[in-house]
């Protein structure tokens, strides 16, 4: 199946989708891929086990209909490479408006999980900081714990 | 109230620290930088001198950037 996603950064997502779809998919999923065409959206898919049943495929195309990419705005795309310099992300879409928490996911450019956790959702809003002293750029990405799939990302470069 | 992101995995731990090694070596190393300008500012000849202090200058703005 076929799953438009992230335009944020071609180069940083497949290890982020993957583990999103892993997430939501469990051991249905073998990975995914990331096919790029010039002047087209990336279009990702996804790989199920060749024992997924009829129903597994009904389960996981289900769960990429009702998928939804999420809004995030950021305070400033360039941080310094300091510890101190930060920059907010903040994800205030509806769809997390009765949501308790979000996950949240930092890949580095070389696609090596940096940090993961869970954020508080905030009458409807969920707000981030982040800053690191290591040069270079980095997916942060938000995912819903429950409900219909969504995720936002955004990168961020920390430049000396 | 944002939720500050910090390093949790141990890739990433080892990522945060190396910047911050490398943060602190460029603080080291502009602690020397001051202490050469100081000796550099004695020189006699006065050619040597303003080498000397020009490629100290250039070395500072490069350690800057490093150690923020």
């Amino acid at each position: 199946m076929d799953l438009v996603i992230h335009e944020a950064s071609p180069l940083l997502i497949n290890p982020a989708a993957d583990a999103l779809v892993r997430a939501a998919l469990g051991p249905l999923t073998t990975g995914v891929s990331l096919k790029r065409k010039r002047g087209q959206p990336s279009v990702l898919t996804v790989h199920l086990l060749d024992s997924a049943t009829g129903q597994d495929v009904q389960k996981a195309q289900t769960l990429f209909a009702l998928y939804g990419v999420m809004t995030v705005t950021v305070s400033k795309a360039a941080i310094v490479a300091d510890d101190e310099d930060v920059a907010v992300l903040t994800c205030n879409d509806a769809r997390i408006n009765s949501d308790a928490k979000v996950d949240y996911r930092v890949w580095t450019g070389t696609g090596v999980l940096y940090a993961s956790g869970t954020v508080d959702v905030v009458a409807g809003s969920v707000a981030l900081e982040f800053g690191t002293p290591t040069p270079g750029k980095y997916l942060i990405e938000i995912a819903r714990r429950k409900g219909n799939f969504a995720t936002a990302a955004t990168v961020i470069e920390a430049v000396e | 109230m944002a939720t500050r992101i910090r390093a949790t995995t141990e890739h990433g731990k080892q990522i945060e620290q190396g910047g911050l090694l490398r943060a602190a070596k460029a603080e080291k190393l502009l602690e020397d930088n001051a202490a050469d300008t100081a000796l550099a500012q004695s020189v006699g000849d006065a050619t040597t001198r303003a080498i000397l202090l020009r490629v100290l200058e250039r070395e500072r703005m490069i350690l800057r950037r490093v150690s923020g």
